[in-house]
């Protein structure tokens, strides 16, 4: 089994569509509304990569970035007009995925992360 | 009949006649001798002595009596009456006299003129009263005729009796069409029968009405605005009344002006609003879209694949995010709209507050700052919600900004009735730093921001606080919490 893809949104509906894509295209995929949870799992699990929104309740993507202690492929998800701008400079930041973007961007960028995309 | 009496009687007789007539009489002979005198011969002439002057001419006497009076004497002795009732005199020691006289020749047993009679009366104190009445009326008669005020005098029943100029102007119509043709009620919209019927009241109970401001139809049909003050007066046994009436035209125009700088005032500090929400509410759309987005391509997967139960989650999820994109663009058209003119209407503080949050959520959560939300109010307000939604967003964005980076970072929102008195309050606290105590009296002046520069414009406290007072309410920052908390208190018209 590979390691999956772990998705952080606030947004139901929209980590329910993600798995929807990812799942079809035969992708493993956690999905976190609560940040904190989200965090947690990273800690604990092997993962491909972590796509995470940045406007989210208690925390933002920058600070849950900032508390994730191990090293993985960190993208934002964002619908803000400025997040690149601070994501600049983050060396830890993999790349910024600015909201609404296709569904194929998105299994794109997921997929150079999978070992069987190698 | 005539009494006949002895001739040493008769002359006595004519002496103390003539001495006591109250005003200056004097009887000649032909010669202008004296023959007799009355007391205040001599003292009317300016003379104060007491010296005899019987037997003595006129003009012995008294040198300075003009040629024109010389004259008169001459056509007296010439036997015509003569007579003035207020003739101007000035005397030798320059004083000036108005007198009333009479010069007329009396005749002896022969019929022949034997002399001249003159009696004159000083009536310059009548002449000066007169005057002065005159000039007083006079006064009043310009006064009326070119006061910038309008005047008028009515009867109670309302008929017009006397209209200057200025009030004539102003309802367009002629002294000859309005006095004594046209009621007051004629040209008083019936709009304002409730009004009248107080300030008729008014009048009754203390004899004054106004200020009072309503409209009167012009002759043209064109309704004007004014101001209206008046009065009871008494004439001849009937009551009236005066009425002032000043033209509300130019002050009216003046309020409309500003007005709308108010407005233009409340619609730019909603623009700024706008663009510091400008990142939250572009989340608030680009999450729909993306759901959207993802959700059709799932569908477009489902359908190749004919898996029906995810072709139906995905329409489902579309809708839905559809729904919520279409949602907050009429959030964002109903409060940018200008609210220009819209008449007050009922508000609910539960659809306030809720606009207001739902217009500053995004923003609150992508700084990790608790929202906690307190209703405890069914009350409604008079007023404009959009207006009222600024204010609630300025206080959330305030409140956003001082706890943004505090720890913990929240806001509170309450509204809960006052007790004991018709109001509602409507509470923002945030658990940012406490405003430094010099900032606490500046924070509703305009242009006074305690934001770094590009984040504020210092105007959306003054505003907001100019909105709520303008809906009859106050908002303060409450400086007995021990956080950071904005109250803000309106009218309730009914909860």
């Amino acid at each position: 089994m590979t390691e999956p893809v772990v998705y952080i949104d606030d947004e139901p509906l929209l980590c329910r569509a993600t798995e929807a894509i990812l799942g079809r295209s035969g992708i493993a995929v956690a999905t976190f509304t609560d940040p904190l949870a989200g965090l947690a799992y990273v800690e604990a699990h092997p993962v491909a990569v972590v796509l995470c929104d940045y406007r989210m309740p208690r925390m933002n993507a920058l600070e849950l970035l900032q508390q994730l202690a191990r090293a993985v492929p960190f993208y934002i998800v964002s619908g803000e007009l400025d997040v690149a701008r601070l994501a600049a400079g983050n060396p830890r930041v993999t790349g910024v995925l600015t909201k609404p973007f296709p569904a194929e961007e998105m299994l794109e960028l997921v997929r150079a992360h999978l070992p069987t995309a190698g | 009949m005539s009494v006949a009496l002895p001739v040493e009687t008769l002359r006595r007789l004519f002496g103390d006649f003539v001495r006591h007539v109250p005003m200056a009489a004097a009887a000649f002979d032909r010669e202008m001798r004296y023959l007799a005198h009355s007391d205040g011969w001599l003292a009317a002439h300016g003379d104060t002595t007491t010296r005899d002057i019987l037997g003595l001419t006129h003009y012995e006497v008294f040198p300075e009596i003009r040629d024109e009076w010389r004259e008169l004497h001459r056509r007296g002795l010439a036997g015509e009456i003569q007579r003035r009732d207020h003739d101007y005199f000035e005397r030798a020691d320059g004083r000036r006299e108005w007198l009333r006289w009479l010069v007329a020749p009396w005749r002896d047993a022969d019929g022949a003129v034997g002399g001249i009679l003159i009696y004159t009366e000083n009536v310059t104190e009548q002449m000066d009263t007169r005057r002065r009445l005159d000039q007083r009326e006079s006064t009043i008669r310009d006064f009326f005729a070119q006061s910038p005020l309008g005047l008028n005098l009515c009867r109670m029943d309302g008929l017009w009796l006397e209209s200057n100029p200025a009030f004539l102007r102003i309802i367009g119509y002629t002294h000859e069409e309005a006095d004594g043709g046209l009621t007051y009620w004629q040209l008083t919209p019936r709009k304002y029968d409730a009004a009248e019927a107080a300030q008729l009241e008014q009048l009754r109970t203390t004899r004054r009405y106004g200020p009072y401001e309503k409209e009167f139809i012009r002759k043209d049909g064109t309704t004007i605005p004014v101001r209206l003050n008046g009065f009871l007066i008494e004439r001849e046994s009937e009551t009236l009344i005066w009425s002032l009436i000043e033209d509300m035209t130019e002050q009216r125009a003046l309020e409309r002006e500003v007005e709308e700088e108010r407005l233009k005032a409340i619609q730019a500090s909603k623009l700024a609003m706008l663009g510091e929400m400008a990142a939250g509410i572009a989340h608030e759309i680009n999450n729909p879209l993306s759901i959207i987005e993802l959700f059709a391509y799932t569908l477009q997967g489902a359908l190749d694949g004919g898996d029906a139960a995810t072709a139906r989650e995905a329409i489902a999820g579309i809708r839905a995010a559809a729904s919520r994109a279409g949602k907050i663009v009429q959030g964002l058209s109903r409060f940018s709209r200008e609210s220009q003119r819209e008449p007050r209407a009922d508000v609910e503080i539960d659809a306030i507050v809720t606009e207001a949050i739902g217009l500053c959520r995004a923003r609150l959560a992508g700084d990790a700052i608790a929202l906690t939300v307190d209703v405890s109010t069914r009350a409604r307000v008079e007023g404009h919600a959009i207006e009222l939604t600024q204010v609630l967003v300025n206080l959330l964005n305030n409140a956003r900004d001082a706890a943004r980076g505090a720890e913990p970072g929240w806001i509170r929102i309450t509204a809960h009735d006052v007790a004991d008195a018709p109001l509602v309050e409507i509470a923002v606290e945030d658990s940012g730093p406490p405003l430094p105590a010099d900032a606490r009296d500046r924070i509703f002046r305009p242009f006074f921001t305690t934001k770094k520069v590009g984040e504020g414009t210092g105007l959306g406290l003054s505003i907001s606080r100019s909105i709520v007072e303008r809906h009859g309410g106050t908002l303060d920052l409450d400086a007995a919490a021990p956080c950071t908390r904005f109250a803000l208190r309106l009218p309730v018209v009914r909860r």
